[in-house]
């Protein structure tokens, strides 16, 4: 039942959210802003990340190809698919989940219990939609270059390890790369990218936004909103995969 | 002038507000007083839209703000400038940009017409050098002018103030009750003060309603208060011993 309930404010919210900003001038410097706060910042943690998941993963494969049956191209063609397939799009929206998305939850949770929201509302602002919806539009926008940065690092990362421990040559690495390519997972891992960047900020924020109480409340939200966060991402991921794979 | 009628408000069983009417009255400082507990934030609530009454109306010159439209309502809120109690100063913000904020959303001033404003406005609550600051590094009286200039910095024509002198020591909240009642005649607003300070009611009470229990107990101003026979408000009034012997001296 509480459930439920959570879901329709939810959607309250998103529909208050979504609404008409205020002033067009100032919502666009709000989401530059929030593009910077929210997408630039996180490039060192996504391009750490991306090249030692792909290092890791190159390492992996070529230890379970070392039998001289599996011809040793498939490390680069694994490499490309599990990380154009799932870890990018998926492993990278569950660390920006906790980066991005406990920032929102603690940002807006502390707003609220210190009347700050209470203050935009009483101006006739409305609050959600001047605080939350950049931010949303920002990380839905960012966030398929910061997949596509995460792709190619984690590609030059197993490109590395693979070839400077020896393990593969650059020539079977890029043929595995290039081998039996399908554009359309790219595609795919764009449109999760997407609907993730839309979950990491607009769950958190829901959570943040309706906190009641003070401190302990802010951090139990905070900690609320990656664990709810983290388990849609991981449920969405599962049904578009069945929805655009099969 | 705002003016409540029959006003209800419960929370599931428990009731906070019952059957309360009352004119704030344009030009005047007014003031909501009573114990904690007695209803005086959420009547407030009620009145500037965060929460909305189980029934009654709340009537802004003669318009019921809760029949008004989500448009009337935004450019009503325009009107509205709001003290709050631990000042909800945007803390990401300095103090320029706190009372620059409003102009920044609803106005088209470019931004030396707006600079020009918010120094009118925080040399109007007498702070100077503090618009670079942040509201962590100013005193709790500081925030609260910062909290008067950014209420007053779009010409409101209604100012609320909850609780303006808490935290504050005596000089200071003498100082921002003069402030407050300076502003309220100087631009004719209606202003109302919600308190349990007895200084700020003999202060500047030109209209006072007092709660109890949520209900209307007693209504007057700073004269008729020092004569009250009210129990519950003779109770309030003068809680402290120094406070009786006030009282009986005066009798």
């Amino acid at each position: 039942m509480k459930f439920l309930y959570s879901i329709g404010e939810y959607t309250i919210f998103l529909n208050k959210v979504f609404s008409r900003p205020e002033k067009w001038k100032l919502f666009r410097k709000n989401v530059l802003n929030e593009m910077i706060t929210l997408g630039v910042s996180s490039v060192p943690i996504v391009a750490i990340i991306s090249i030692f998941m792909g290092a890791a993963l190159s390492i992996q494969t070529a230890a379970n190809t070392g039998g001289g049956i599996i011809p040793l191209y498939t490390v680069g063609f694994a490499v490309r698919e599990s990380v154009i397939l799932e870890f990018s799009p998926t492993i990278v929206a569950l660390i920006l989940v906790g980066k991005i998305g406990s920032s929102i939850s603690s940002q807006l949770g502390t707003m609220r219990v210190t009347e700050q929201i209470d203050a935009i509302e009483i101006m006739g602002i409305n609050s959600a939609s001047f605080l939350v919806q950049p931010k949303i539009i920002a990380l839905v926008l960012l966030n398929p270059i910061l997949i596509t940065l995460s792709i190619f690092l984690s590609i030059a990362g197993g490109f590395v390890a693979g070839v400077g421990s020896g393990h593969i040559t650059p020539y079977d690495y890029e043929y595995g790369l290039q081998y039996d390519f399908i554009p359309f997972h790219y595609t795919y891992s764009m449109i999760k990218s997407l609907v993730f960047g839309f979950i990491i900020t607009s769950v958190p924020a829901y959570f943040g936004y309706y906190v009641k109480g003070g401190s302990v409340e802010v951090a139990k939200s905070s900690t609320q909103a990656v664990v709810q966060s983290s388990i849609a991402i991981l449920i969405i991921n599962y049904l578009l995969t069945q929805l655009l794979l099969l | 002038m705002i003016e409540i009628n029959h006003i209800n408000k419960s929370f599931g069983e428990r009731v906070v507000l019952s059957d309360i009417s009352f004119q704030f009255e344009k030009g005047k400082n007014n003031l909501i007083i009573g114990a904690s507990g007695s209803g005086k934030t959420t009547i407030t609530k009620c009145i500037v839209g965060l929460q909305e009454p189980d029934s009654g109306e709340v009537l802004f010159e003669g318009q019921n703000f809760w029949e008004m439209g989500r448009k009337e309502k935004a450019a009503l809120r325009q009107n509205i400038g709001f003290l709050f109690q631990g000042g909800a100063l945007f803390d990401s913000m300095t103090v320029e940009e706190n009372v620059k904020f409003a102009l920044r959303v609803f106005s088209n001033q470019t931004e030396k017409e707006m600079i020009d404003r918010v120094d009118f406005c925080l040399d109007r609550v007498n702070l100077h050098g503090v618009k670079s600051l942040y509201p962590d590094e100013i005193s709790g009286g500081m925030k609260k002018r910062v909290g008067i200039a950014r209420a007053i910095s779009m010409n409101p024509k209604y100012l609320f103030c909850d609780e303006p002198n808490s935290g504050l020591d005596p000089q200071t909240a003498i100082l921002i009750d003069q402030l407050i009642s300076e502003i309220t005649y100087e631009y004719d607003i209606t202003t109302i003060v919600i308190t349990h300070d007895m200084n700020s009611v003999l202060e500047i009470g030109d209209n006072i309603m007092f709660l109890y229990n949520g209900h209307k107990w007693w209504d007057g101003n700073k004269e008729a208060i020092l004569h009250t026979e009210n129990k519950e408000l003779v109770d309030f009034i003068y809680a402290s011993k120094f406070m009786k012997d006030i009282r009986e001296k005066t009798h």
